[in-house]
């Protein structure tokens, strides 16, 4: 009795009626913060707190997932499918929805679909983006689709994934909060407003803070980051591998400080390149052959013909090559040059310092605009940081301690040569050994079993490269059978934006095929999009048929025939992952009240769609293949059962449970107990940093990705394509190539920039009361941002109204100073250009900022289709509109 | 030997079953896709592999987890309890 008067108590003190406590997960952005929801008698969600049992947010969320209960309860929510009356579509235009019946909403959509994939499923286009049901993106499968209509890939992480695959069997990457002492933050917020598991991270962000660690922040903008680290660094936009390589240069060449241990027997840094750019191998000594899988650690793998001859070292005491693994090594050469066979070879450490003679500080200040000594500043403090040669034990195991990370994120990477972006920030860390090292940065793997997302032995002694972390690589076809040119790209992350291209001008692409039919699930497709807005507007007009699964209607969903409303997170099942490296497991996410209306779980609408279709078991296959079920034969999908998303969702915990993070548990011990997380025990976190000369070396000198340039260009060889495809960008190690927005016009005298908090993840969320209140308390989100003595010498004040034009596209705002950014940058918030919206709370803007950006393959990333995500821009005055109402 | 046989979608159709321990007495993936007969009379073999030798780009085959590509040979040796599942290659899309 005492314990319930407390409650109520407590209850009535929140504001609260009596009711129960139900474990749950956030889900107002892509992570997965454990928390506990509260429900009144009478069946409302009142209250919402962090779950203090869960390691990873240890009771904290952030403001999203408070702002839960105003998104559930948002009387702007679809709440029952609708369809347009009016066939005109545009931004201007009233689609004049209509309410009608499930039955009516499902027989429309399957007859159209049914109808579309009897004539060419290629027809079809999807921007499917429920980041909590990840599998429901590869929906389009069951009838052979892989038509992406979105860039929820290439836009932030396109080039970073596909090179945490390949350098670190990983997902992602960040640093060791617990033990990194010094932390460079570029282009990413990991630990204050964005990226991975932003509530854990801030709070490990803070302890590490606390005990020291220092925090050197290297950005255009004073984000969150900058403002709390030690020091700030602004750079010029998309040039942060130039300050990188002047940071490599310095600790190569001035300082010489580098991790020679490292470099020898944990990577490739003493494999023997020769002139033509290619490892140099024993003509004798063949590797381990498909034949005789070895025992041990060692399974089998693939091999080309080439990868069949082990790559040599030098053994400087034996003053001879060996092979990689030959046992008689005595040491391995980091330095010099030698002859081998009558040619010339230099190993992989000395062939990359040649190659970055140039890279001074000097060189790159005239790029980044930092200065010479600060870059070599920098470099000296990481170097000396990195504690090269010190050793940790941790648990009894005795590992290198290398407390210094280089990290990164979109906005360092985001860019023409991504792919090098990423190669370079990899190269760094690994250069003072601090890649996977205790203190360093850290491989976050996606940790489901789903196909073999774990580091094993590859060729050569090295890891075995998984750049395909989501699915499985598209192979070589021409002409065309995705409107993303997947085919082209063996290392591509489904470039949505080429849909620009593909569509609009299909002959220039061979693209054979007309696609008539889009679904949008959870995507504001045109809003994400780079490139002009008026021609994803002409894409969208010319569908015969668009459907969409939303909570809302947003700038996409107006030309949309009709709309599907889905259910919130309260009111629906997922099972999510934990994000490593600091904790893992499975959180769990249950419906804790009734949906409103007749909305109904996304899962199941497609379920609903698949099996009207007559191709329901097709779907059971593939969500079966992609979730790892086929790997379990008890537990795979029934191909004839309509499931519910909880039985799925059931298998699923099953299996992973079974195979990840045993004990085996089903669906409902997790309702019942939320979660399964635990701290990361260290011999997981820490796993291949204590294993000297074994046979999963990192690549310092990629050669793998030679090897898919050059199979590429075979296959390319082979067809007649309407245009060339650029192959130079493949390269073993990053150069110092510039992206073509250096070099545009001189009247684009500024570049333009994008940013976000983490409380704005997800556009939508701005249409939420409070996150708008925080959103226009801060002066970076309510208008364009701009060092004043930038605009004053263009002759513009603080509340001017200005147009920022690019060659491509515009948009319009209200001028506001700050002195923290870059004064050849302009700001362009998330915050401050919605251009359609449902509800009163969103503030319509002067349009957005992609439209500013180049759509096409100049300003492509060749190897992974990622994008440039800065716009060179020039600035105008304009006559002032009248203000927003809300303004 | 004894191997875990999967076979998703159109492979499915063409074998007539999705999940099977399939008794086998050759020793490579080569000679596994030879013994694999498809309803309609046909090999694996002679649907999935071209003329050079290397498997098509419209199907997919994965050994224990891992894929077989284009650019690999196909004498791999097999053993008892080795899981392979085959598929369409044109069917998983889902982007990061």
């Amino acid at each position: 009795m005492r314990e319930k008067l407390r409650v109520e108590k407590q209850a009535r003190a929140n504001s609260m009626r009596p009711g129960k406590w139900l474990p749950t997960t956030c889900k107002m952005c892509l992570h997965t913060c454990a928390m506990k929801a509260h429900v009144s008698n009478n069946g409302v969600v009142d209250k919402i707190e962090g779950d203090p049992t869960c390691p990873s947010n240890k009771g904290k969320n952030c403001v999203k997932a408070v702002t839960g209960v105003d998104r559930n309860y948002d009387p702007y929510r679809l709440k029952r499918p609708v369809k347009r009356t009016n066939p005109k579509k545009g931004p201007g235009e009233d689609p004049g929805w209509v309410e009608i019946s499930w039955d009516e909403a499902l027989d429309l959509v399957a007859s159209k679909m049914k109808k579309m994939i009897e004539k060419d499923p290629r027809e079809f286009v999807y921007a499917i983006t429920d980041f909590q049901k990840i599998y429901t993106w590869a929906w389009p499968a069951i009838f052979g689709n892989g038509n992406q209509f979105h860039v929820v890939g290439t836009y932030c992480g396109g080039a970073y994934h596909v090179t945490a695959g390949i350098y670190n069997s990983a997902f992602a990457g960040v640093g060791d909060y617990e033990r990194c002492n010094y932390w460079i933050q570029c282009g990413g917020g990991d630990g204050f407003s964005s990226h991975l598991h932003v509530a854990a991270g801030q709070r490990m962000m803070a302890d590490a803070r606390a005990r020291g660690m220092k925090v050197v922040c290297v950005e255009p903008r004073l984000s969150t980051s900058a403002a709390k680290a030690e020091e700030w660094v602004p750079i010029r936009p998309a040039c942060d591998r130039h300050f990188v390589l002047g940071l490599c240069h310095a600790l190569m060449y001035e300082h010489k400080i580098y991790d020679a241990e490292y470099l020898k027997w944990f990577a490739d840094g003493g494999y023997l390149i020769g002139d033509d750019g290619w490892f140099t191998r024993s003509s004798t000594e063949k590797s381990l052959p498909p034949q005789g899988r070895p025992a041990g650690s060692m399974r089998w793998f693939q091999q080309t013909r080439e990868e069949r001859y082990k790559p040599l070292v030098w053994d400087p005491v034996d003053k001879r090559a060996k092979a990689f693994d030959d046992p008689t090594i005595k040491d391995i050469a980091l330095e010099g040059s030698y002859e081998v066979e009558g040619k010339r070879v230099r190993p992989a450490f000395q062939y990359i310092k040649d190659a970055y003679k140039e890279y001074t500080p000097e060189w790159t200040e005239k790029i980044t605009s930092v200065p010479a000594a600060t870059v070599r500043r920098i470099a000296k403090e990481f170097g000396e940081a990195a504690q090269i040669g010190s050793t940790i034990t941790i648990d009894g195991e005795v590992y290198p301690y290398r407390p210094v990370s280089f990290n990164w994120y979109r906005g360092a990477q985001g860019h023409k040569y991504g792919t090098m972006d990423n190669q370079s920030y990899i190269l760094l860390n690994m250069l003072v050994g601090s890649y996977n090292a205790p203190g360093g940065l850290l491989g976050v793997i996606l940790g489901s079993p789903h196909m073999a997302w774990t580091d094993e032995p590859g060729p050569d002694g090295l890891l075995d490269p998984k750049p395909h972390q989501l699915h499985p690589e598209i192979p070589f076809n021409w002409p065309p059978n995705t409107t993303t040119l997947m085919e082209i790209m063996p290392l591509g992350v489904d470039p949505g934006q080429f849909n620009m291209l593909t569509l609009l001008e299909p002959e220039k692409y061979d693209i054979k095929f007309k696609p008539s039919t889009c679904l949008l699930y959870h995507s504001n497709t045109t809003w994400s999009m780079v490139g002009n807005v008026e021609k994803w507007y002409e894409i969208l007009r010319g569908f015969d048929f668009i459907w969409a699964i939303d909570l809302f209607h947003n700038e996409t969903t107006n030309f949309a025939d009709v709309i599907l409303p889905d259910q919130t997170y309260l009111e629906s099942w997922a099972l999510l992952m934990c994000e490593p490296p600091a904790t893992e497991g499975l959180n769990c996410r249950q419906p804790v009240v009734e949906p409103l209306g007749e909305c109904r779980d996304g899962y199941e609408v497609l379920a609903e769609v698949a099996e009207r279709m007559g191709k329901l078991k097709e779907m059971n296959e593939v969500y079966s293949f992609i979730t790892g079920l086929v790997n379990d034969p008890e537990l795979m999908l029934d191909v004839n059962k309509r499931y519910t998303h909880k039985e799925f969702l059931d298998h699923c915990a099953r299996y992973w449970t079974k195979t990840v993070w045993p004990p085996e548990r089903g669906l409902d011990w997790f309702a019942a107990n939320g979660h399964n997380v635990i701290w990361r025990p260290p011999t997981r976190k820490y796993h291949m940093s204590n294993k000297r000369g074994r046979d999963m070396r990192r690549p310092f000198f990629c050669e793998y990705i030679l090897k898919q340039k050059k199979h590429l260009e075979e296959n390319l060889a082979k067809v007649k394509m309407p245009f060339k495809w650029d192959t130079s960008e493949y390269v073993a190690f990053p150069n110092g190539s510039l992206s073509p927005v250096h070099s545009e016009p001189p009247e684009f005298d500024m570049y333009a920039i994008t940013f976000k908090e983490h409380f704005m993840n997800f556009t939508e969320n701005l249409s939420i009361p409070t996150i708008r209140e925080i959103a226009d308390r801060d002066p970076h989100h309510v208008g364009l941002i701009m060092n004043p003595k930038t605009a004053k010498a263009k002759g513009l004040e603080e509340g001017d109204y200005i147009e920022v034009r690019s060659q491509f596209g515009h948009l319009s705002g209200w001028l506001v100073y700050t002195e923290g950014i870059h004064p050849e940058v302009i700001g362009v918030s998330n915050a401050t250009n919605r251009t359609v919206s449902h509800s009163p709370v969103t503030r319509l803007g002067g349009g957005q900022f992609n439209t500013l950006l180049g759509n096409n393959f100049e300003y492509t990333d060749h190897v992974t289709g990622a994008m440039e995500t800065v716009a060179r821009v020039k600035i105008t005055k304009l006559p002032k509109p009248p203000l927003p109402k809300k303004y | 030997m004894t191997l875990n046989v999967t076979a998703l979608l159109k492979v499915r159709e063409l074998l007539g079953w999705s999940q099977k321990a399939v008794e086998f007495t050759g020793d490579t993936l080569e000679q596994f896709l030879k013994a694999m007969s498809t309803i309609d009379g046909r090999t694996l073999h002679e649907v999935f592999v071209q003329e050079d030798g290397s498997i098509s780009s419209d199907y997919l085959v994965w050994l224990n987890c891992r894929p077989v590509k284009q650019i690999h040979s196909l004498d791999i040796p097999l053993r008892s309890g080795d899981k392979i599942i085959t598929m369409p290659a044109i069917t998983f899309r889902a982007g990061g």
